[in-house]
């Protein structure tokens, strides 16, 4: 199993440097030079080279590359020129609040998607199961934005039960109530749709496995259907929901980022909005690499879980 | 380790009688099975034998009561346990039943273990579920049994993963779970049929040990009249839903009354005949036709399409079972046949 863990550790060194090649091109495609657009149309030439020479702009792209990577390695992800500080000061604390927003909508859709998919599966036939199917796959194709304003319009305008944003300070004076209070309704937004996806996923897998002889052989014992559904079919289904969470949670962090936007949370999504729109390129820079960086780390954890969790790649106990 | 013996005088651990199984079907209901009669006494081997869709499945789904609700009709008859009857119990008493009355070896050793956990814990799943003892008595309880199932190293067959064990080592480890609650009766559907030769035999024997060292009751179901005439004290034959011969194995064995038992007798190849008739354009026997679709009303004898020894009467009038005369001076169990060729006692 160790073999497996260690491998897969490895197999992301690639993938980062690949993340980062990429996030570092991405500003070189963009059309227009830097240090126009910082000093602004009239800059003279000599300004203009005096300023692309101390952001070691002349240099050849590899040297600029791996001057850039030497810096965020030392976790300096740069300055912005627009809002004059250093984004790793900027972005960081804002990077935790989207942690905690993509976390919230993440155990929301494994609570219910998970949920509701093995009951469906198990009350195959049922109400339930025909209604939830039906709500879910329209649910699945809804983009995250229009429910986060549905959401918002139903829930904070129409009946105010919570709040429109106002989440300005997420460590201030408010306590974990106040955060939960305002996490509701972004969380919600953002998870719906992996909700509908994860519930497909999750009953057709159940349905898979509980038609399996070890489910009919276990039955014929006195154990409880209860007991049977939750250590043996559900356990024996996870892999495949396991990834399908893994995936969702790509799609979560995308559309935590237009939540975040709706809801005003301070989050990366914000701040990359107002970046974009700026054309602070190394704050976009810097937001991409971490998005990136974070939905790599989520799917090395998710492989680790579904190599633990299968038997088969267990230490052998028999040869 | 004490032989049982076998007596007619006590009470049947198994009574079946005049059960008849509906299930739900688009165009109504049918009945798979239709008045079943088994009798099994403490101790005995009854092995039932048909083809597929002869009912046999069937008849071990309706006393495991492992027929779907959303499929199942309803019952009429009774099947008694120990004089309790089955299909007048309330939901939690039945539960009580499984596992410490009665228990099932499955057909499929290969997939009816569960992939996930070492076979080891499934084994003490099931001890824990049904009696109170603490998780250290459940392992070695286990432990005791896997070695009873003829397994030389319980300890590492308890720490391994099915798919590290052979068929023949999952069969035995299902026997082990099947046995953990020390049940009176064994219910085996086609135990041997997913594995190889070699192995199906040695499963035989250790069910047989089982039989005589436990003292357990068996009610085995199979398509071989190979596994039959090796293990039976009593044969129930059955066709599309009825018992068509029933008896002692050496009775039916050695003086068959019903054609259909005549020719599924009659379909076990002899290698030696196939041997030294290879060349010579010569088939093995089978029997032409298929099991009728008992959704279609059948009038007469189920049998009759593929009978060899069919008359006009037999696809008119319907064929009850009989007594006919047995070989063997036992009197404790009656030859029945429902054909009307039967030699009458």
């Amino acid at each position: 199993m160790y073999k497996y863990i260690i491998s897969r550790l490895l197999y992301v060194i690639p993938v980062l440097i690949g993340v980062t090649i990429l996030v570092f091109l991405m500003i070189h495609l963009i059309p227009g030079d830097p240090a126009q657009t910082i000093l602004g149309g009239e800059a003279t030439k000599s300004a203009l080279a005096k300023l692309r020479s101390q952001m070691g702009l002349d240099q050849p792209l590899i040297i600029q590359y791996f001057d850039w990577l030497k810096k965020i390695i030392t976790g300096n992800l740069g300055f912005s020129y627009t809002l004059h500080m250093n984004i790793a000061s900027e972005l960081l604390p804002k990077f935790w609040n989207s942690i905690i927003l993509t976390l919230a909508s993440l155990v929301i859709a494994i609570i219910l998607g998970v949920g509701s998919g093995v009951l469906s599966a198990i009350y195959k036939g049922s109400i339930f199961d025909k209604v939830f199917m039906a709500i879910s796959s329209i649910g699945a194709s809804i983009p995250v934005f229009w429910i986060a304003l549905m959401l918002m319009w139903l829930l904070a305008l129409q009946y105010p039960i919570f709040p429109i944003n106002g989440m300005v300070n997420m460590r201030g004076n408010g306590g974990p109530l106040d955060l939960l209070y305002h996490l509701v309704l972004p969380a919600f937004a953002t998870s719906l749709v992996s909700v509908a996806v994860i519930a497909q996923l999750t009953r057709n897998a159940v349905l898979d496995e509980i038609k399996k002889d070890y489910v009919s052989f276990f039955k014929s014992f006195n154990l409880s259907k209860v007991h049977i559904n939750i250590f043996h079919v559900l356990r024996n289904a996870l892999p495949p929901i396991i990834n399908i969470i893994g995936l969702q949670v790509g799609y979560i962090i995308g559309g935590a980022l237009f939540s975040e936007i709706v809801f005003s949370w301070p989050g990366v999504g914000q701040a990359m909005y107002t970046a974009i729109s700026s054309k602070d390129y190394p704050m976009i820079q810097a937001g991409i690499l971490l998005i990136a960086c974070g939905f790599v780390f989520v799917n090395l954890i998710v492989d680790i879980i579904n190599i633990m969790i299968n038997p088969k790649l267990h230490e052998s106990v028999s040869k | 380790m004490n032989m049982i013996e076998k007596t007619d005088s006590q009470d049947p651990v198994l009574n079946i009688e005049h059960l008849t199984t509906k299930i739900k079907i688009s165009s109504g209901e049918v009945s798979v099975i239709e008045d079943i009669n088994l009798k099994l006494n403490k101790g005995e081997i009854m092995v039932v034998v048909g083809e597929s869709g002869s009912g046999k499945s069937m008849t071990i789904n309706s006393i495991m009561q492992l027929i779907p609700k959303k499929l199942l009709k309803g019952y009429e008859g009774s099947i008694k346990l120990d004089q309790s009857d089955l299909l007048t119990m309330n939901d939690r008493d039945k539960w009580k039943l499984r596992g410490n009355k009665i228990s099932l070896v499955t057909q499929n050793a290969m997939t009816s273990l569960d992939p996930s956990y070492r076979v080891g814990k499934q084994i003490v799943e099931i001890i824990l579920a049904s009696q109170h003892v603490s998780k250290a008595d459940a392992k070695g309880k286990t432990i005791d049994l896997l070695k009873k199932m003829g397994i030389e190293d319980p300890e590492r067959i308890y720490q391994s993963y099915p798919h590290q064990l052979s068929g023949g080592l999952r069969q035995r480890v299902i026997i082990a779970m099947a046995l953990s609650c020390n049940p009176e009766i064994i219910i085996a559907d086609e135990p041997t049929s997913a594995l190889d030769p070699t192995v199906q035999l040695q499963v035989l024997d250790l069910l047989k040990d089982v039989n005589r060292n436990f003292g357990t009751t068996i009610l085995m179901i199979t398509h071989d009249f190979g596994v039959v005439s090796y293990m039976a004290d009593k044969v129930v034959v059955m066709y599309a839903g009825q018992i068509v011969e029933t008896g002692l194995a050496k009775d039916v064995i050695n003086d068959p009354q019903h054609p259909y038992t005549k020719s599924l007798l009659k379909c076990i190849p002899d290698l030696k005949w196939i041997y030294s008739n290879s060349n010579n354009n010569t088939s093995l026997f089978n029997i032409p036709g298929e099991v009728p679709d008992l959704t279609k009303k059948i009038t007469g004898c189920r049998f009759a399409a593929r009978c060899f020894k069919a008359v006009a009467q037999c696809s008119q009038i319907q064929p009850e079972l009989k007594k006919v005369n047995a070989l063997s001076s036992e009197n404790n169990m009656e030859h029945l046949s429902r054909c009307i060729f039967a030699k009458e006692d």
